[in-house]
Formats: C-alpha cells, structure tokens, sequence
C-alpha cells in the first residue's frame, strides 16, 4: 500500500488532466500554513467542470466513490486511504480555487488554498454542523500563525458572511499577549 | 431577477459549501508506526520550516 507521499503523488498526476488544478484543502492545507494537524486524510478543492475527469483518474488509480453529489466526492482505497473532493460551484470556493498558492514540494506542484480561504471552508463547517468544535481550534491555530501575515479584511469578512463577527473578536482576545 | 427564491436561499446558507459529504470514523490503519513516518515525510514536505514549540502550561502533566 503506497504511503501518503505516494498517494498525494499520484493524485497530482492524476490530476494533470483537470481544466482547472485542484488545490489542497482540509488537515493537510493546514499544515502547509503552519498548524501541524495528525491527519492522514487528503482532501482537495477542484472545479465543478473538473468532477468527471477527476472520477475517472481516481477509479484508474484503484479508488471507489463512495459518495457523490454536485458538492462533494468521497474516496476511499484498500480500506486505509482516503481522498475527498470539494467541487468549487460558488463564487468564493472559485475565487479561492483560481487563487490557490502554489507550493513546489518535493513530489511536485502542489496548490494550496490560502490560510484565509481555509477559515472560510471552517466557518462554512462549522455552520453547517455546529458540533464541529475541532473547526474553531484549526480556526483558532491558523489565526495564531498567521499573526501579521493574514489578510484580516478577507478574514473579518467570512466571519461576517456567517454571522461571527463576535467568534472573530473572542478569538483575537486570545491572541492578545 | 431570481425566479427561485429557494435557490438564492441556499446560496446565502452555504456560500463555499453546501456538504462535506460522508464522515467517517478514523481509519485504523494496520501499522500505526509506518502511518506516522508516512505523515510526518508529507508534513517535512509541506512544513519544512516548522513554527516553534509553544511551552506547556500548567501543572497537571502526565506520562
């Protein structure tokens, strides 16, 4: 069974026939922006368009869709190994696709969705399940890495799109030395 | 103008996403030891610069 450097590896090259290069989203996003998360699950952002191609480069690869919606694509392989698919249909899931950071790493081209985008996704989560407490400490982390560096007016206006202006206050107390 | 209200609705509700799709119970993987080494060569690929270790506060530390 190949480790996951395989398996991201694979997926990138599987992924070379997309209109539109999928970018890494969810646990492993996180730790391309400093927040080191114990994950072994591999989840990407990808265009809509893209989600027939993606579905025939993964079942040639061994995967089986488990589910799949025009939202969302789960994979899963062996019994071990899992790949989940976001379909970006919205303005701001494209917006963040089409801005993707690029990352050469050591198995390739990598694109990662940006710390900002990811508190996005998060807030999106965790409105979608409030029980999904483990999204305000991934949120609370990429805020605390991102010190300085983050684009607080994109930030400030997920929050604001979900309501959670005042989530966005308490949490920056916390940062407050 | 929307002739659907629900649609422009749902829009509102789930701006990036509407579902993440099914969840599932953390995969036991059959070697623990090898998973990690597996995760920590793609966490040195994406992070080769990790932040610092922040102190342990507190008093209440166990083996």
């Amino acid at each position: 069974m190949p480790g996951l450097a395989d398996q991201l590896r694979e997926a990138l090259h599987a992924f070379e026939r997309c209109e539109q290069p999928p970018a890494l989203i969810g646990g492993l996003a996180l730790v391309a922006h400093q927040v080191i998360r114990a994950t072994l699950d591999v989840d990407f952002l990808a265009d809509a368009r893209d989600a027939e191609r993606i579905d025939a480069a993964l079942v040639q690869l061994g995967y089986v869709c488990l589910y799949r919606t025009d939202d969302v694509a789960n994979y899963e392989r062996g019994g071990t190994q899992r790949l989940d698919v976001l379909f970006a249909r919205r303005p701001h899931s494209l917006r963040l696709l089409r801005s993707a950071q690029v990352r050469d790493i050591g198995i390739g081209r990598l694109f990662v969705v940006s710390a900002e985008g990811l508190i996005g996704f998060k807030l999106q989560a965790l409105k979608n399940d409030p029980s999904r407490i483990r999204d305000i400490d991934d949120i609370r982390k990429l805020l605390r890495a991102g010190s300085g560096t983050l684009d607080m007016a994109e930030v400030a206006g997920y929050f604001d799109l979900f309501g959670s202006a005042e989530l966005l206050r308490e949490l920056m107390r916390e940062l407050e030395p | 103008m929307n002739s659907n209200p629900e649609a422009g609705d749902h829009a509102n509700r789930f701006p990036f996403a509407a579902e993440g799709g099914i969840s599932y119970a953390g995969v036991t993987h059959p070697d623990p030891f090898a998973a990690f080494f597996s995760l920590m060569e793609v966490v040195a690929m994406l992070c080769p610069n990790p932040p610092p270790h922040t102190p342990l506060r507190g008093t209440d530390f166990r083996l």
